[in-house]
């Protein structure tokens, strides 16, 4: 989007200001503030408009789903504007990048553990409100979730480079290779004067899906392999770690972790075939995703239940046994899809990628004192509250609920912020 | 942030490296490990801690060169970085007092037991340590085993040097001679097998420390697992030292193998793909 259509579209956006009902933004950005600057031409206001309820618009602008108003706005080409794609120019176009004006700083220290969408929502919400933060990431590398589970394509790494590097400039203290629970002590950390401390570590141990065989060489997580890709940059010269991956590759496991897997194996020249339990209507992402995928040479094989893992003397993969399905559609209209007898076909494959979802992030955690897990790993708290047994320690996103979106993540490192705002000043 | 502090040239291929880690270091157990990266472009590789120097901060691997990031890291020089240190990994050892541990080690084996050695002997157990090499040239801590001991023994296979033959003729002996408490063990794979074959029949407990075949699987990331008697065991976090009687190494073994057959087809693919993309270019400069 260039910076006229960015403005002729704000106009008529704010034009039909009346008609439209909602902008659906679940962060509870005003967009029509955020549009009345940019339509008179001034980026950096809307930008810094933007960034006071939404603490990554480069993220959100490219990953979170279209939020279209309940009143559909076309432009004059007769298409429908998108909101997303305003914020993402503004994001990507804004000359802000110096540190916003905030209140002095505060004498109240906050450590919070772990740099992916929770923990940056927070600690943004907590630079500008003056209290000095830390942030403590295990790995090496920056960014958590954002910087290894989404593609380049969908997200290029500069983008979570320049939100880290503002963060950084405004005040945000980053710490590589800290893992809580390991070369960091909680009670380390309550002992000194910090105020608070926020558990933001996510979830990154990948669920395995049961099936027989799974232990055979070749077959990978698609989180482990996101992990190799981004973070060790397997496969790319010169890093050194090896990209294990065969000519023919079979993803067990819908969703959008699963498709940008496909389309990054495309991109190594690997032929794709994803197996999915429903029909093409349960692929659990966008239309759009969808095509390009299919444009991008990916099969995706529908009515299908992986069963077992087919490895040969070797103990490598050679193929992934499935159960054909079919549907059956009940009296009150409900789909159910039933295992069709006698019915089962191998697919060939060098490679299987999982994705069986994800466990909250606390193999590290779970001897400490205090703290309460539940039987998936995730951390106890307060109902309705991210404040857990332990005084001053709070936690949100993924490691409390594993299976939230980006922008609840999003929201939940807000609304911990804001709750732990409350808490030290009372 | 870990700058190289001491280095110390073990042997020709064996180097010893002090790494300033001031996090780390107080935090460390016997039996634990670290994952160490060169540099941003190397691998992320786990190595067993040889010592933990509390005064200075600092702690030390042993680093074998036998690929390029270890070459590159036995290149390194005093006052260099390395770029990333992460750990303690594993769960240690426990540390009390047993009556006669017998530890056993080959070649670069022996880093794991230095710490532990210390250890137990510190908490009243008479600590025999038992080092195999293949000859001379290839022996290394020596001494520091021999001060962290009650009492050493070193075996040579080439029979160049004091006693001939491998770490079983001594571990034979101390098991007929006294009552001990647990062998722990960091050795080959085939000496594992004959090591536990001759301690069961006494009906003694055997720890072996599994880094170096968990590191031949491929690369490590934290929440990198095998799955052993149908449950994931995790490195990282239930450590690197087992019980032999509860753990089931053969299916371990074959895991490591079928990893390594797998990455060596992969990297055939490679090579024949390269080769294949050679000759095209070649026939199209001499075909047009």
């Amino acid at each position: 989007m260039t910076r006229g259509e960015a403005i002729e579209n704000a106009k008529i956006y704010l034009e039909r200001e009346r008609s439209v009902k909602g902008d659906g933004c679940p962060l509870g950005t005003d967009i029509f503030a955020v549009l009345r600057p940019l339509a008179k031409n001034d980026v950096g206001a809307a930008f810094e408009k933007l960034l006071e309820t939404n603490p990554l618009p480069g993220i959100t602008g490219r990953l979170a789903p279209e939020m279209y108003a309940e009143t559909q706005v076309f432009n004059k080409k007769g298409n429908r504007i998108s909101l997303r794609a305003i914020e993402r120019f503004l994001a990507d176009n804004s000359n802000i990048r110096k540190p916003a004006e905030r209140a002095p700083k505060l004498k109240q220290k906050i450590v919070i553990i772990g740099s992916g969408p929770t923990g940056l929502s927070a600690a943004s919400r907590f630079i500008r409100h003056g209290y000095q933060v830390t942030v403590l990431e295990s790995s090496h590398v920056l960014g958590g979730s954002l910087s290894y589970l989404y593609p380049v394509f969908r997200l290029p790494a500069r983008v979570v480079e320049s939100v880290l590097s503002y963060l950084g400039q405004s005040g945000v203290e980053f710490s590589t290779n800290a893992i809580l629970g390991r070369d960091v002590a909680l009670e380390e950390l309550l002992d000194k004067d910090n105020s608070a401390v926020l558990l933001a570590c996510g979830a990154g141990v990948p669920k395995s899906l049961g099936l027989a065989g799974e232990d055979a060489a070749g077959v990978v997580a698609v989180e482990d392999f996101f992990k190799l890709r981004h973070w060790m940059k397997a496969g790319i010269p010169p890093y050194a770690t090896p990209l294990e991956v065969g000519q023919k590759v079979v993803i067990a496991g819908a969703g959008e972790k699963a498709f940008d897997a496909a389309r990054i194996m495309v991109r190594l020249g690997r032929a794709v075939t994803i197996v999915i339990e429903g029909s093409e209507s349960h692929l659990g992402v966008d239309p759009e995703m969808a095509r390009l995928a299919a444009e991008e040479g990916i099969k995706v094989r529908t009515f299908a239940r992986p069963k077992k893992v087919l490895a040969d003397q070797s103990g490598c993969v050679k193929g992934l046994a499935c159960q054909q399905l079919d549907y059956r559609i009940a009296a009150n209209g409900a789909l159910h899809i039933v295992e069709e007898a006698d019915a089962e076909f191998t697919l060939e494959a060098d490679t299987v990628l999982t994705t069986a979802g994800v466990e909250a992030d606390t193999l590290f955690l779970r001897g400490t004192a205090g703290l309460q897990f539940g039987p998936d790993g995730a951390l106890g708290t307060s109902p309705g509250s991210a404040a857990t047994p332990v005084r001053k320690v709070f936690a949100a996103g993924r490691v409390v609920a594993p299976s939230l979106t980006l922008m609840e993540r999003i929201m939940a490192g807000i609304r911990a912020a804001a709750e732990i705002e409350g808490f030290i000043t009372t | 942030m870990f700058q190289i502090i001491g280095k110390q040239n073990l042997s020709p291929s064996i180097k010893r490296v002090d790494i300033k880690a001031d996090n780390l270091v107080s935090k460390f157990k016997p039996g634990q490990f670290v994952t160490v990266m060169v540099d941003r472009f190397s691998r992320n590789i786990p190595y067993n801690v040889l010592d933990v120097d509390w005064r200075r901060k600092c702690l030390s691997i042993v680093c074998e060169e036998n690929d390029p990031d270890t070459v590159k890291m036995g290149a390194m020089k005093i006052n260099d970085e390395f770029f990333s240190v992460r750990g303690p990994f594993g769960a240690g050892c426990p540390i009390e007092k047993q009556g006669t541990i017998v530890c056993v080690g080959e070649e670069t084996g022996l880093s794991s037991l230095v710490m532990l050695c210390r250890s137990l002997k510190q908490v009243g157990n008479k600590v025999v340590g038992i080092a195999g090499f293949e000859s001379r040239k290839n022996s290394i801590l020596e001494n520091q085993l021999r001060l962290n001991c009650t009492k050493f023994y070193v075996m040579y296979k080439d029979g160049m040097h004091e006693r001939r033959g491998d770490v079983l003729i001594p571990l034979k002996k101390i098991l007929r001679e006294e009552p001990v408490a647990r062998v722990y063990v960091d050795v080959g794979m085939r000496t594992l097998e004959d090591i536990r074959a001759i301690v069961e029949e006494k009906n003694v407990p055997v720890s072996a420390n599994l880094l170096s075949l968990l590191a031949e699987r491929g690369t490590f990331l934290d929440t990198s697992h095998v799955i052993v008697n149908g449950k994931k065991y995790f490195p990282a976090v239930e450590g690197v030292v087992v019980d032999l009687a509860a753990f089931n190494v053969k299916e371990l073994v074959r895991s490591v193998h079928s990893a390594q057959e797998y990455a060596a087809c992969r990297r055939r693919e490679i090579e024949l793909s390269a080769r294949s993309s050679v000759s095209a270019r070649l026939k199209k400069f001499i075909w047009g």
